[in-house]
């Protein structure tokens, strides 16, 4: 795969390793008073010492991303499927649906809180279940709607059941339109679980843990599961990205060669 | 124009259908109401409300009349009803939003007008701008005001603590512009740009009249995506921070005093969503007015 | 007007020439694995007021020699020269006028503004710049579109509106890139005639790329035929017409000239 070639990895290496450098070197040679921002260094050491609860953390609100993010996108794809089968609840919903993803969701994360329980778990899932479902239903509904008039006309003479026209034009055309969704949602759904934390739910999560250490002013075991939710978000984001390779990879190296 | 009535049809039916969703809104909630308090009475200890779907008795959920009524209502006797209240804060949240947006644009288009100068700055730079994204900087908005505080002596004008809560909000909204706006300069078509060379024209004159034209239907769903963001960042940057005044400060209070009055919170979250959606309409009102002085929605 | 004669020997004096290409030679890619020699040795001069189109099997580097011309690449070797000068240095003058088989106007941009844009690029004063304009669209017959914008005018119009563009600032040289390659084969023949009008009119030099025999003989005073890989320019073919209406398409000088032409192509695809 292209992407994991040396001439693509080594820019960014470079920036980000001079960018590192220029931080650290920066703030050691300054050391500026009541400074928030610690070193490079000092985040690294607090990530070490820290290293168990972070893990914890990290495996608890990996999970409520991850549950989210699976059921978003399940009932994003879904609904896009089945309302853009009827022209009419496609025209309605769709716009309706651009209208909705103006709101911000997350300010919904009291309301459920209180829905279904403050300590629990679930509303966290729901709220990011929430954030994912509607750029995921937006994009692949465009995807499967927007297709040239010319292929669908073609497939229709060649007499084509509107399932075979579904998948040989419509979720193929579809499916770039829904990859940008899932790499766009991937890093959202990682704020947006941590944002929810504030608001409520387990006391052992990321959130929880840049909270209470930024009252108490420990920035670095703050910025410590900064990282680390930085880490799940950069690797959902590639997990997205090498899905999207294996999927449509192919047809596009396809279409490219003839 | 045919074309301009028929999308002002278009616009009248979206409003209609807005208006329809909401009114089928408010009766699903009060449907699913009766619904849970008829299986709560029969059988209290089912597990799935509460756990899968959401408490239903007037605690939890609220008769939408009672929310309604709210508005109206004033927290003290004789002093500003909650209504009020809420319009005051989605001002203050606003203005916080309208700044980071400003100042997101700005930052967003400069990291795309540079990252379109050379190709290696773009392999280098933009896979961060992408990371940039994963750090949940809003979760730590408490010390970006702090470090607000200490940091910014230097400036000509005080530096308030919304300030920080809008310096978030430019967090979130920079992004979108930033990578829609490098898709958009980099959209004229060979063509287009060998005219320009063929012009001997220069790099700030194909930017000007060539590359930064093309970019703005590009940028247009980048600024939308950014409103919101500009509002979520004011929303939850104010919430954590402990900023006062505005939307995020007021969900925090009426959440905290949910027990005595579920209503308020709801007033809250309901201005929340319509400061979202007015901060959206903003930017799509002034796509319409840009796009129709370039005579695209001729078409 | 007087037929020119065929272009032996470019031992004409560099100074009565527009154009003076000897021994050109473009490589893509030099000194890697994947190198490929577009053209090579490839000779042509074109003297003021001709009009010389450039015919060729398909991908055989006519697109290249014209961005070469007009010095939006750079040659690997050989010489080229434009009024004495490097094709960079005629770019700098703004010595050019391209037109692409794209139209490429600026979507966000009237008729008359997209007219405009290399005056304003040049500096040209407001009121200067919309007269000459305004000059500009009736030359193409386009009077009257000018506050259209590209969205609303049909693919001729458009065109029409590229060559106005190209022509706004008098280039001393009028490059066009299969420009009419797109349209329907009426559309074509009327922006033929029209493109005729305009170059009597303007007194211009072109250079024109296309792989339309019969569109060749019936615009140029003389036919350049490219071999390919690596290309040169293969046999020049002088075209003498009794005249340069649409009638003369159905003349037997015309037909005759196009049969020439079309056994030279034949005769260099061959080889």
């Amino acid at each position: 795969m292209k992407f994991l070639r040396g001439g693509a990895w080594l820019p960014p290496t470079v920036f980000g390793a001079a960018a590192l450098g220029l931080w650290e070197l920066l703030l050691w040679a300054t050391d500026p008073e009541g400074f928030v921002l610690p070193r490079p260094s000092e985040i690294a050491v607090a990530l070490g010492e820290n290293i168990s609860e972070v893990q914890m953390a990290s495996r608890v609100t990996g999970f409520i991303i991850l549950s989210g993010l699976a059921g978003g996108v399940v009932l994003g794809v879904v609904a896009a499927l089945i309302v853009t089968r009827f022209r009419t609840a496609n025209e309605t919903l769709t716009p309706l649906a651009v209208a909705i993803n103006a709101i911000p969701i997350i300010a919904l994360a009291p309301l459920f809180n209180n829905w279904l329980g403050i300590t629990s778990p679930r509303s966290n899932q729901a709220v990011v279940v929430l954030l994912v479902f509607f750029p995921v239903f937006i994009n692949t509904a465009r995807g499967l709607t927007e297709v040239g008039d010319e292929q669908v006309e073609l497939m229709q003479s060649y007499a084509a059941s509107d399932w075979r026209i579904m998948r040989t034009v419509r979720i193929p055309n579809a499916l770039p339109f829904f990859f940008t969704a899932l790499r766009l949602v991937a890093s959202l759904a990682v704020i947006a679980a941590i944002v929810v934390e504030y608001f409520g739910g387990r006391q052992d999560t990321l959130g929880n843990i840049i909270t209470q250490n930024a009252q108490f002013t420990r920035y670095d075991v703050a910025w410590a599961a900064v990282v680390a939710g930085s880490i799940v978000g950069i690797a959902l984001y590639f997990a997205a990205l090498i899905l999207e390779r294996l999927v449509t990879g192919r047809y596009v190296r396809a279409t490219a060669a003839g | 124009m045919a074309s301009s009535s028929t999308s002002r049809r278009q616009r009248a039916r979206r409003s209609l259908i807005f208006a329809v969703f909401l009114v089928a809104l408010a009766l699903l909630y009060t449907g699913y109401k009766a619904v849970g308090q008829a299986i709560d009475d029969t059988q209290r200890d089912w597990w799935v409300v509460g756990s899968f779907l959401p408490r239903s008795d007037d605690k939890n959920m609220p008769p939408v009349l009672d929310i309604l009524a709210e508005f109206g209502k004033a927290p003290r006797e004789g002093g500003t009803t909650i209504g009020k209240l809420t319009f005051d804060g989605a001002l203050f949240t606003l203005r916080e939003a309208a700044v980071g947006f400003g100042a997101g644009t700005i930052i967003g288009l400069a990291i795309a007008v540079v990252l379109l100068q050379s190709r290696r700055a773009e392999r280098g730079v933009l896979p961060y701008v992408i990371a940039s994204q994963t750090v949940p900087l809003i979760a730590i908005a408490p010390i970006v005001v702090v470090w607000g505080r200490t940091n910014f002596g230097f400036l000509p004008w005080e530096w308030e603590d919304w300030m920080s809560v809008s310096l978030i909000a430019t967090y979130l909204t920079f992004f979108p512009v930033a990578v829609n706006g490098l898709r958009g300069l980099q959209s004229p078509s060979p063509e287009a740009t060998e005219l320009m060379q063929s012009y001997a024209a220069g790099r700030r004159q194909v930017l000007r009249r060539l590359q930064l034209p093309a970019s703005l239907p590009f940028l247009f769903p980048a600024f939308r995506i950014a409103a919101t963001a500009s509002v979520v960042g004011a929303i939850v940057g104010e919430i954590s921070a402990g900023v006062r005044g505005g939307l995020g400060r007021l969900i925090l209070d009426f959440a905290g005093k949910y027990i005595t009055g579920p209503e308020r919170l709801y007033v809250a979250v309901i201005g929340a969503c319509i400061t979202g959606l007015v901060a959206v309409g903003a930017v799509a009102l002034a796509e319409r007015l840009v796009l129709a002085r370039r005579g695209e929605l001729a078409r | 007007m007087s037929t020119p004669e065929p272009q032996g020997a470019p031992g004409a004096a560099a100074e009565e020439l527009v154009l003076q290409i000897a021994g050109l030679e473009k490589t893509f890619n030099p000194d890697r694995p994947n190198a490929v020699t577009a053209i090579s040795g490839l000779d042509l001069a074109v003297r003021p007021r001709e009009f010389v189109s450039i015919i060729g099997p398909s991908g055989c580097g006519k697109s290249t020699l014209l961005r070469l011309v007009g010095g939006l690449i750079e040659p690997t070797a050989g010489e080229l020269s434009v009024n004495g000068r490097s094709a960079q240095e005629a770019r700098l003058a703004r010595d050019y006028g391209m037109v692409f088989q794209a139209a490429g106007l600026l979507d966000w941009r009237s008729a008359i503004r997209n007219v405009e844009l290399p005056l304003e690029l040049m500096g040209w004063s407001k009121s200067r710049r919309r007269a000459r304009a305004v000059e500009m669209l009736k030359l193409v017959d386009l009077g009257g579109f000018d506050s259209h914008y590209p969205s609303e005018l049909s693919g001729g119009m458009q065109q029409r509106v590229a060559i106005a563009r190209a022509l706004s600032f008098e280039p001393a040289l009028l490059l066009m890139d299969e420009p009419f390659g797109a349209l329907d084969e009426m559309t074509r023949e009327h922006m033929q005639a029209e493109l005729l009008k305009i170059w009597r009119e303007t007194a211009t030099t072109v250079i024109f790329i296309t792989h339309s025999i019969p569109e060749a003989v019936f615009l140029s005073t003389r036919v350049a035929v490219m071999s390919a890989r690596p290309a040169r320019i293969a046999a020049e073919i002088p075209i003498e017409l009794p005249e340069r209406t649409p009638l003369v398409r159905d003349t037997e000088e015309f037909f005759r000239s196009v049969s020439r032409v079309r056994r030279t192509l034949r005769s260099v695809e061959a080889t």
